[in-house]
């Protein structure tokens, strides 16, 4: 037992003494505490850029929340700008709305001109000239409309022409009839009513004849029924029945036939026009009126008696593709009256006269034969027109032939520049030859 | 005797309102379309109507050159002065409405 506890006494002994010697202080060489100097500087210097980074980094992030918080900022007011611009739209869509339901609508639509001339007769032989056609519409639903044109035309003294074209009310009863009340283009033939504004005239000028103190009505003030109507599947009709102060004897024995707001001789022109379409691309007329016309008591002259005015009319178009054929003959005849020429003659026997005008047209549009953007928007015109006479001698100086070459050129629907070559061949003075620069546009 | 044959020629023009008159359909023009949906068929037959009337006189216009306000005014003017069918006004109407 005793030896038992001497060896473990012993052993006890021997590990304190190991112990010891193991926690007693280990010595350092130079070199090593060196080394571990200079970990200590790279661990410090690592720790500093590690330090900076983390600053960068910091100052980073603040840019970062602070470009957020802009952009949120821009996003909030780009939204409520959004939010206006709808709340606008809505505004502007309901009142676009509204105008267009309002029962009463109105437009001005009309034609400007602007023209050039050289002619080989007369002084001065160049001209420039322009006029200007306003038309005023306006429209109660789909039942009334009222419509009016005032032509403004530059004249040679200097002034200004002004002359109103047509003013009238139009009662649209039925789909197939409209009653028209007021002043109105004259229904007979289809030029004067349909064709004659400069963007839809083909040439610069109108077809001999067809023009004022020619042989055709160019309005009329009065009441009118017109309308068109179906027939059968594919074809349709039209017709104008009027009634007017009518014509009048002017002061050279001929006929004026603009709308008159007098009736000199209580007797009113009755007329109409009767169309018919068979294909969807041909259109033929016929038109009529009469009259009997007298003259007014001139300052000093003799006052014309009265005479009877009857007018014929025929006319024909077809207009398919690029093609625009057309013509119309006109014959008008006065019956004999007494009427002086001048205001300074005394009066004379005017024997019954007969006027015959007509013209034939055809246009052919390039779009037809070539796609180029410019050359298919070129359309070369020509237009043979006459007026013959037969009856009093002195009317006879209206006798004329005339052959017309034009060139259209298109900008637009309703925008074109116009050149032609004229020859008028007057029958009892020198012929003429005129060239003509227009341009025509529609609104 | 020319005056006689006018005077009949006239009558007969008259005879020919009067009967259209009678025969017309019931749709008063005056019934504004406005507001109501635009009925594809309509639509089509405006177009064929547009193509072969308004190409009779003119150039055809652009359905963009004006507003379906404009457009309105503009063919009750055609209406009355073309002329046209209250019909046919009502289906050109449609299709340059629908087309501008």
């Amino acid at each position: 037992m005793n030896v038992k506890r001497c060896r473990g006494l012993l052993t006890a002994a021997l590990l304190a003494s190991v112990a010891s010697v193991a926690l007693l202080p280990v010595p350092v060489s130079a070199a090593t505490a060196d080394q571990l100097q200079k970990r200590i500087e790279a661990l410090e210097q690592k720790y500093g850029s590690m330090g900076q980074e983390l600053l960068q980094l910091k100052r980073e992030l603040l840019e970062s929340q602070q470009k957020v918080e802009s952009a949120t900022k821009k996003a909030v007011a780009a939204q409520k700008k959004a939010n206006q611009a709808e709340k606008r739209a809505r505004q502007a869509t309901k009142e676009a709305t509204v105008e267009d339901n309002r029962a009463i609508k109105w437009h001005l639509a009309g034609f400007g001109t602007a023209d050039y001339t050289h002619t080989n007769k007369g002084t001065p032989n160049d001209l420039f000239g322009a006029s200007f056609n306003p038309i005023f519409l306006v429209s109660y639903k789909d039942l009334a409309l009222f419509e009016s044109e005032l032509e403004l035309t530059t004249a040679s003294d200097g002034g200004t022409g002004l002359e109103l074209e047509f003013a009238n009310l139009n009662v649209m009863a039925t789909d197939w009839l409209t009653f028209t009340a007021g002043k109105f283009l004259s229904p007979i033939g289809d030029f004067q009513q349909h064709l004659h504004p400069s963007w839809i005239n083909k040439l610069p000028d109108r077809p001999a004849g067809f023009v004022d103190d020619g042989a055709i009505p160019l309005s009329d003030i009065g009441v009118m029924a017109r309308g068109a109507f179906p027939v059968g599947e594919t074809m349709s009709a039209d017709y104008a029945v009027y009634v007017g102060n009518g014509p009048q004897i002017d002061s050279n024995a001929g006929v004026a036939m603009e709308g008159f707001g007098g009736d000199n001789n209580d007797n009113k022109a009755v007329g109409g026009r009767i169309g018919f379409r068979p294909l969807p691309y041909v259109n033929v007329g016929v038109s009529a009126m009469t009259a009997k016309v007298a003259g007014n008591a001139g300052t000093g002259g003799p006052t014309p008696t009265q005479s009877t005015l009857n007018v014929w009319d025929v006319d024909a178009a077809f207009t398919r593709g690029n093609w625009d054929i057309r013509g119309e003959y006109v014959r008008l005849r006065l019956d004999s009256l007494t009427s002086a020429l001048a205001s300074d003659e005394l009066a004379q026997f005017i024997p019954g006269t007969t006027w015959h005008a007509w013209y034939a047209q055809a246009a052919y549009r390039l779009a037809g034969v070539t796609d180029h953007p410019i050359l298919r928007n070129f359309e070369p015109v020509f237009r043979y027109s006459e007026v013959s006479v037969s009856g009093f001698s002195d009317f006879a100086a209206a006798e004329e032939q005339r052959w017309t070459a034009g060139l259209d050129y298109w900008f637009g629907p309703s925008l074109v520049a116009k050149a032609a070559f004229e020859h008028r061949d007057f029958n009892h003075d020198p012929n003429e030859d005129v060239v003509r620069v227009q341009l025509g546009f529609g609104f | 005797m020319l005056s006689n044959r006018l005077t009949t020629v006239v009558l007969i023009a008259v005879a020919v309102g009067a009967m259209q008159i009678a025969q017309a359909p019931r749709t008063w023009a005056g019934q504004d379309q406005t507001g109501t949906a635009p009925d594809p068929m309509q639509i089509a037959r405006g177009a064929s109507a547009w193509a072969g009337n308004c190409g009779r006189c003119h150039n055809l216009r652009d359905p963009k050159e004006f507003s379906d306000k404009n457009w309105d005014v503009i063919v009750n003017h055609m209406r009355a002065i073309a002329p046209l069918p209250g019909e046919v006004a009502r289906d050109v109407k449609a299709f340059l409405k629908a087309t501008n």
